[in-house]
């Protein structure tokens, strides 16, 4: 066990993890250059795509060093706010991890928040300045913010370049002489922690998990301590580029089992694996993953719902943050409500719907989860809109309370706060990380995050701020329900809950889009906001008036048939809501107000 | 009954608002009709059984082609297909500056024995703008001397220019009747993409005609042409009566046709075919016994499609009985279920027909995709 390291990589998005990650593969030997694959370890399409990690993984190392050898496991962390719980267990399985930062980009908002994760664990942190060799590189500036935040000596702090290897075997050594080696006694009764799973289809589930004490071997009958459930272990093994069967897996080892499980539901990451027949005690810290944004997703064609809720399954098989229930819309028929950890998870699921399994859908405007009190002071979950009681029922609501952290550059701190109090946020502390960073804290209502404020933030700080927010609490709030009527037939799909204050703006800028988006039709169109029977906003389309081309002879037969045919086909996707066809994208508009 | 368009794919100069095919360089203009005469002689065969009841030339421009070739051309018509010399219609188009003495009566002499004549408007800034070859004063002469010829003739009109208002439409639209043509094709000012119109309109988008604007001068024409005895029988076509159009009739009633020419198109049921938009590539394909044609054969839906689509542009109008008789019964009831939601105002239905006003002709497109099977 002393020889071996369990270490991660907390970085920001683009500050080059995966690319230290391939160079620690290559340098140790771990991969050849012929089945190097640039950024081995995200291999999702859609994680390429992004550039970020969305489902961790775990790599084992092996390193011969001063004629000893070591053990790394290197475990890969999500990095986006969406999946602090997934980054949190993670760094749970580790005794230490490589701070990465951007020679030209600095600390950033994430990183500050993962790195507390991690000193909450206890872990070893080794800092890196990686892409130095970058014309924009500002090492002592970085240098200092990162004394600053951790507390080191500026001679602690690795000079690396992932691209070119500078600092790599500086960074393997760190890793041996810093990070200590696990403890943990095989002798005791077996606790593993679960930091992730992956989905096989031909192989089910396979757990990820570290041991922190007893040993895990093929045959045992194991348990999961928070659901009692015992499963018999198929394999066991570590994580190499491929998984490598072993015949037991030891205390302080990372490594994978495999059950027959299907569910993905049955497998909760921090969750603890003990034997059935000498159960050790959970692990701290398990929570059960909670959605926190909600939205429907209906199929574009009614008929395709079977086959949406078939992947849906498969989705979750996988997925096991993903949520959803059965919800019916007058408007789009039979789909799901779903629960996302956030909304690029959101983005994420509804990407892979459409990428992997060929599905095209309908979103709708995504809402928090509010809780009601009735007047007979019942609690009432209203994670949607339809299940919003009738106000004159209604005692009090409470809406989801965030709190959220923004690190920028001074001269934006004036446009953030004028966005933050727009979005009723309540500034709770400002300080200077370094005389060029500051760090702002907001209390804000969760429900104005879900809409615009990436983008807003991102262009009232031309990029330059990073945001990451913690669940605080629930907040007594007045929340309406809003909804969108389309010559007086309300458009359930495409209702709302806001803040009575936002009513106004909200509903007109809603009607406006719509009006952009709904095409001419042969009749005029009334499109309104109202909250209750109190109409907010209207917008008016006009009917169409003329459709029409001018020649229709031999030669232009054929493509004007064809052009009519293809506007048919695009009728035969929208929805029609009483008289009125609604093109797909008008049920995206409140996602892209401007 | 069947139908033959040879396509002259030749301009003297192109027009503000063409985006058709042709060419404005006259040297392989010789090559080109030894090439239709070719393919005139190739597709004979497909018309054995067919009597040849209308011919047209259209283009491009005809009346620029040398005399020798059009007799040629129309010579192989006569040679290879059978033709129904009674009632033949012969068509030409021509342009108001080709109508010369020498010219009317060679054609006349060759069969022709309608013209289509290329006028657009008498509004001469108008003309200017469009970059027309003729000016008014050149249109009125040729009209005025084609009369001498040829009794049957369609003037072309064009409304629903921004540069061209209502009292100036008023005005072309007067002298155009003055001249007692029988028939009179009025379109809409279309804006098509890769013309130079619509390069204008994107620097001037002041200019783009409003609907309204464009709605307006529909009415006047029709209202002004109505008053003279005019039929309007088609979205853009109006005629004295009996003097429809029988070759463009024949399209709208899916008789068949043979398209000559590069870019041309034919139809036998239950095929269309589209000839290469490409001079030299039709030369040389044609020459090398090469495929110079695309083909597409309609299924059951495509035709159920073609037959709404020009049912709801002709005072003709369509059938229930038709559509049961040649596609389904539930077809034709559910066409009768949409059609009948129609506003009064833009929609006929009389026992077994349906036709769409002319002010349902205004959203003919809109109700025939409705109306499609796709």
């Amino acid at each position: 066990m002393k020889n071996i390291r369990n270490f991660c990589i907390i970085a920001h998005i683009d500050h080059g993890k995966s690319t230290l990650a391939d160079r620690l593969l290559e340098y140790t030997n771990t991969i050849t250059d012929r089945d190097m694959m640039d950024q081995v370890l995200d291999d999702m399409d859609l994680e390429r795509e992004k550039g970020i990690t969305i489902k961790s993984h775990a790599i084992q190392i092996n390193y011969r060093f001063e004629n000893q050898d070591y053990i790394f496991n290197l475990i890969d962390t999500p990095g986006h706010v969406d999946f602090s719980y997934e980054v949190s267990k993670a760094l749970a399985s580790c005794e230490g991890a490589l701070l990465l930062v951007d020679a030209s980009q600095g600390i950033q908002a994430q990183t500050i928040s993962n790195l507390y994760l991690a000193l909450d664990c206890d872990l070893e942190i080794i800092p890196v300045i990686n892409k130095i060799d970058m014309d924009a590189a500002k090492v002592p500036e970085v240098t200092d913010q990162i004394v600053e935040l951790i507390g080191c000596k500026p001679t602690d702090i690795i000079l690396a370049s992932g691209r070119t290897g500078i600092g790599i075997n500086d960074i393997l050594s760190a890793i041996i002489h810093r990070i200590p080696a696990p403890k943990g006694d095989p002798t005791l009764p077996l606790q593993a922690l679960i930091f992730d799973s992956v989905f096989n289809s031909f192989r089910g589930i396979i757990i990820y998990f570290r041991i922190m004490n007893g040993t895990l071997s093929k045959n045992d009958q194991i348990q999961f301590v928070s659901t009692e459930k015992n499963y018999f272990a198929e394999e066991v093994g570590i994580l190499k580029l491929k998984m490598q069967p072993k015949e037991k897996v030891n205390a302080g080892d990372v490594g994978y089992i495999i059950t027959g499980i299907k569910n993905a539901k049955e497998v909760k990451v921090g969750d603890t694996i003990t034997l059935a027949k000498n159960p050790g005690k959970a692990i701290d810290g398990f929570e059960e993953v909670k959605p926190m944004v909600f939205a429907g997703i209906f199929p574009v064609v009614t008929d395709d719902f079977e086959e949406l809720r078939e992947c849906m399954e498969k989705l979750q098989l996988n997925d096991s943050s993903l949520t959803f229930e059965l919800e019916t819309s007058q408007a789009l028929g039979f789909g799901f409500r779903c629960g996302f950890l956030g909304l690029l998870h959101l983005e994420i699921i509804q990407e892979r719907l459409e990428r992997e399994y060929n599905q095209t859908v309908i979103t709708t405007v995504p809402n928090v989860s509010f809780r009601a009190t009735t007047t007979k002071q019942e609690l009432i979950i209203v994670d949607n809109p339809i299940k919003m009681p009738d106000p004159v029922k209604i005692n009090s609501i409470e809406e989801p309370f965030i709190r959220a952290q923004i690190i920028t550059l001074p001269e934006f701190i004036g446009n953030i706060m004028k966005l933050c109090l727009a979005k009723r946020g309540n500034l709770l502390n400002q300080s200077y990380l370094t005389q060029t960073r500051v760090e702002l804290i907001f209390e804000m209502p969760l429900t104005e995050i879900v809409f615009d404020f990436y983008d807003k933030l991102k262009s009232s700080t031309k990029g330059y701020a990073s945001f990451d927010y913690t669940p605080c609490g629930y907040r007594e709030a007045d929340i309406v329900k809003m909804d969108i009527l389309l010559n007086n037939e309300k458009v359930d799909a495409l209702s709302s809950l806001i803040h009575r204050s936002k009513t106004h703006e909200f509903g007109r800028r809603l009607c406006e889009k719509l009006k952009e988006l709904l095409p001419k039709q042969q009749f005029q169109i009334a499109i309104q906001a109202a909250v209750g029977a109190k109409v907010v906003a209207r917008e008016n389309i006009s009917a169409l008036r003329k459709d029409v081309t001018a020649k229709c002879y031999g030669g232009d037969v054929s493509r004007k048939r064809k052009l009519l045919e293809k506007q048919k086909e695009g009728k035969k996707r929208m929805k029609q809501i009483g008289n009125i066809e609604i093109p797909q994208s008008a049920f995206l508009a409140v996602l892209k107000l401007d | 009954m069947a139908g033959i368009y040879l396509h002259i794919p030749f301009c003297k100069q192109r027009c503000s608002y063409c985006n058709f095919h042709f060419t404005t360089n006259l040297n392989k203009s010789y090559e080109l009709i030894e090439a239709m005469i070719k393919e005139l002689v190739l597709k004979s065969k497909l018309f054995q059984t067919e009597t040849i009841s209308t011919i047209y030339l259209g283009g491009g421009t005809p009346s620029i082609l040398n005399r020798l070739l059009i007799e040629k051309l129309v010579n192989t018509i006569y040679n290879n297909y059978t033709i129904e010399t009674q009632k033949l219609e012969f068509t030409l188009e021509a342009n108001p500056e080709d109508l010369i003495e020498d010219n009317l009566k060679f054609w006349k002499q060759i069969g022709i024995n309608r013209l289509s004549i290329g006028v657009q408007s008498m509004h001469p800034e108008t003309l200017q703008w469009f970059n027309r070859c003729h000016t008014v004063k050149q249109a009125n002469l040729g009209i005025e001397k084609s009369t001498q010829y040829f009794d049957n003739f369609n003037l072309d009109l064009i409304y629903g220019i921004p540069i061209q208002h209502h009292n100036q439409l008023i005005t072309t639209t007067q002298q155009i009747l003055n001249f007692k043509p029988t028939h009179i094709s009025s379109y809409c000012l279309t804006i098509e993409s890769k013309t130079h119109l619509k390069h204008v309109l994107k620097q001037n988008p002041q200019l783009i005609p409003t609907e309204q604007f464009q709605i307006e001068q529909y009415n006047i024409v029709r209202t002004l042409l109505g008053q003279q005895g005019y039929m309007h029988y088609e979205v853009s076509n109006f005629s004295l009566n009996c003097f429809e159009s029988k070759h463009n009739s024949a399209y709208w009633l899916g008789k068949p046709y043979l398209g000559i020419g590069p870019s041309a198109h034919s139809y036998i049921y239950p095929n269309r075919f589209w000839n290469i938009s490409h001079n030299q590539k039709y030369i040389a394909d044609i020459n090398q016994n090469k495929s110079y044609y695309q083909k597409e054969t309609l299924n059951t839906h495509q035709q159920f499609n073609e037959y709404i689509m020009f049912a709801l542009r002709t005072k003709r109008g369509g059938s229930f009985d038709f559509i049961e008789q040649h596609f389904s019964k539930t077809l034709a009831e559910e066409t009768l279920q949409k059609l009948s939601k129609l506003d009064p105002n833009d929609i006929s239905i009389e026992s077994d027909y349906f036709r769409l006003t002319p002010q349902g002709w205004l959203l003919s497109d809109a109700i025939a995709s409705d109306l499609f099977k796709v």
